[in-house]
């Protein structure tokens, strides 16, 4: 148990998929022009992460090695429609908000990355702890980044006001402000790591 | 279980399997949500509907048609009506030059033409650029910040003109400024606010199309404020006299007489060929047939091409234009690029001409009487 605890805790901390392993990183910048977006996006990615983490570990030993890629690519796209599916009639307008991004969750590398670098090696309770642990690190990462976009870009967090639009910098929202604060924030949660 | 070996057969049959197994489970999955996907589509159309258009007890979406506009597209209606009366319609409008492709809004029209509300209904523009259209076109909202609330100060949100709630197109289609129009344009997003009006506009082409009832809005019209301002002294009443010689409603002439005589004649006359739809106008005629003066009774020309149309043709310093004491038996007034010596407003011939059409016609009535 203990380990499957710091699996866990590696996954937001020291195996950061953004901050540090810098996966993923072209949804992350494109959904986070506002925290709601990054959140949803985050929760999305972990849900997709957890199950694929699962059906992967169950079924390692029946996919032989040379085809495992594909095969991988197959149930994790199955989640993504299946997840698609469901949001598009239960919360159509999550789906709405997430638009593009949500199919595009299939070819997010995170996924597979998780699928070949743990869950092709191990039982399916650690497997499950990973997914969400990294899936937790992603969201949080995600919502963080886009606190500081929406707030430096617009004066709102999660669209409560906190400081008057005027003074947002359109940069922020926009895709270089993307880059430059994602920078800022590796640096920062490096730095913090660090210590 | 030991893993399996990379032989042909068992990748073969390894990655045939997982790809059966996901086909039939995602199969079976889109049978089940495919129902309420289709409920949740239409429980949105629903509340946007509600939402654009006034009150009404019927059901729009059963009574929803198409209605074709240029082009060959054609637009979904959707009749409110209350009481079996209507009270106005929701149109499912599009364009396709977003940022990213595709919008599509349902924009609500009450029975006069006017704009109750609008919804968007499905677009890919950028999250917080282009999505701002949700709100952009409504009344701006002041809000009050947090750093405002507890230094107790207020920052005034600079003032946009970008509410189209309330608009009635009949004055005018909708466009973005940098377009000639009024509408401030989304910042940064100026290609989202073109295609959003865009789709607006062509709401409003299927909506006129689509409802006859609608009429323009009423124009009043100043006649005898217009008579006075050419006619200084009289002492009759032109409007009791006024007849017209055709059966046509327009032109209609004014005798103006003082002591009894006859001074003059104001003729109302009209053309339907501006940029923006008709003109109507009072000339001025001596009883000789000299044109005294004119007064402009209504246009709808954009401001920038209307703009001098009250005194270009009474302009003294502008000698070729001035038609002021021009006579009937000069001929026709034509424009310099017809073989005369009329210009037309730089960058407005088309509200010139038909300024001048309604002019000649007032000369011709003037005549046939």
């Amino acid at each position: 148990m203990n380990n499957n605890v710091k699996t866990l805790v590696n996954g937001i901390i020291k195996d950061n998929p953004i901050f540090i392993l810098l996966l993923g990183l072209c949804p992350t910048l494109a959904t986070t022009s506002s925290a709601i977006n990054g959140l949803s996006m985050g929760l999305a990615t972990m849900f997709v992460l957890i199950m694929s983490n699962i059906a992967i570990s169950l079924l390692k030993n029946l996919i032989p090695d040379k085809v495992r890629i594909p095969a991988y690519i197959v149930i994790i796209a199955a989640f993504v429609t299946a997840l698609e599916m469901a949001m598009n009639a239960y919360v159509p307008v999550l789906a709405d908000a997430l638009g593009v991004f949500l199919p595009l969750i299939a070819v997010n590398c995170i996924l597979l990355g998780r699928a070949e670098a743990f869950a092709a090696k191990n039982k399916v309770i650690p497997s499950i702890f990973d997914g969400v642990g990294i899936g937790l690190g992603f969201a949080g990462a995600l919502t963080i980044l886009g606190i500081v976009r929406e707030l430096l870009g617009t004066g709102k967090i999660f669209d409560f006001a906190i400081f008057p639009e005027t003074f947002g910098a359109l940069l922020f929202v926009l895709a270089p402000g993307a880059f430059i604060a994602l920078g800022y924030l590796i640096v920062i949660f490096n730095k913090l790591q660090k210590k | 279980m030991a893993k399996l070996e990379s032989t042909f057969k068992n990748m073969f049959l390894s990655l045939s399997i997982i790809c059966l197994a996901v086909a039939l489970i995602l199969a079976q999955l889109n049978v089940i949500t495919t129902e309420s996907i289709a409920e949740a589509r239409a429980l949105r159309l629903q509340d946007a509907i509600m939402v654009v258009v006034p009150e009404f007890d019927n059901d729009p979406v059963a009574e929803s048609f198409k209605m074709p506009v240029g082009q060959g597209d054609s637009l979904l209606m959707f009749p409110a009506k209350k009481n079996g009366e209507l009270v106005g319609f929701a149109v499912h409008s599009f364009s396709n030059n977003g940022f990213s492709g595709n919008i599509q809004v349902l924009v609500g029209f009450d029975m006069e033409g006017k704009i109750v509300n609008y919804s968007v209904l499905h677009h890919a523009e950028t999250p917080g650029l282009g999505d701002k259209m949700e709100e952009w076109f409504r009344p701006q909202e002041q809000t009050t910040s947090l750093i405002e609330r507890i230094f107790g100060f207020q920052i005034e949100t600079e003032g946009r003109n970008s509410s189209i709630i309330g608009r009635n197109l009949s004055a005018g289609l909708l466009f973005v400024a940098n377009d000639g129009g009024d509408i401030d344009a989304i910042t940064a997003s100026t290609i989202t606010a073109r295609a959003f009006l865009e789709a607006v506009n062509k709401a409003y082409a299927a909506f006129r199309e689509g409802n006859v009832d609608v009429s323009p809005p009423e124009i009043v019209l100043n006649i005898e404020g217009a008579i006075q301002s050419i006619f200084s002294d009289f002492d009759n009443d032109p409007v009791a006299e006024a007849f017209k010689t055709s059966s046509d409603d327009l032109p209609m002439v004014f005798p103006v007489k003082q002591n009894g005589k006859p001074v003059g004649y104001a003729v109302h006359s009209f053309s339907d060929n501006g940029r923006n739809g008709s003109i109507h106008i009072m000339v001025g005629l001596d009883t000789e047939g000299n044109i005294l003066d004119y007064y402009i009774l209504h246009h709808r020309e954009t401001p920038e091409h209307a703009e001098g149309v009250e005194i270009w043709f009474k302009d003294e310093s502008n000698p070729a234009n001035n038609i002021i004491g021009r006579n009937l038996s000069q001929g026709l007034l034509v424009l310099a690029d017809e073989g005369s010596d009329i210009d037309g407003i730089t960058g407005s011939t088309r509200t010139t001409r038909a300024l001048l059409e309604a002019i000649n016609s007032a000369i011709l009535e003037f005549k046939n009487q």
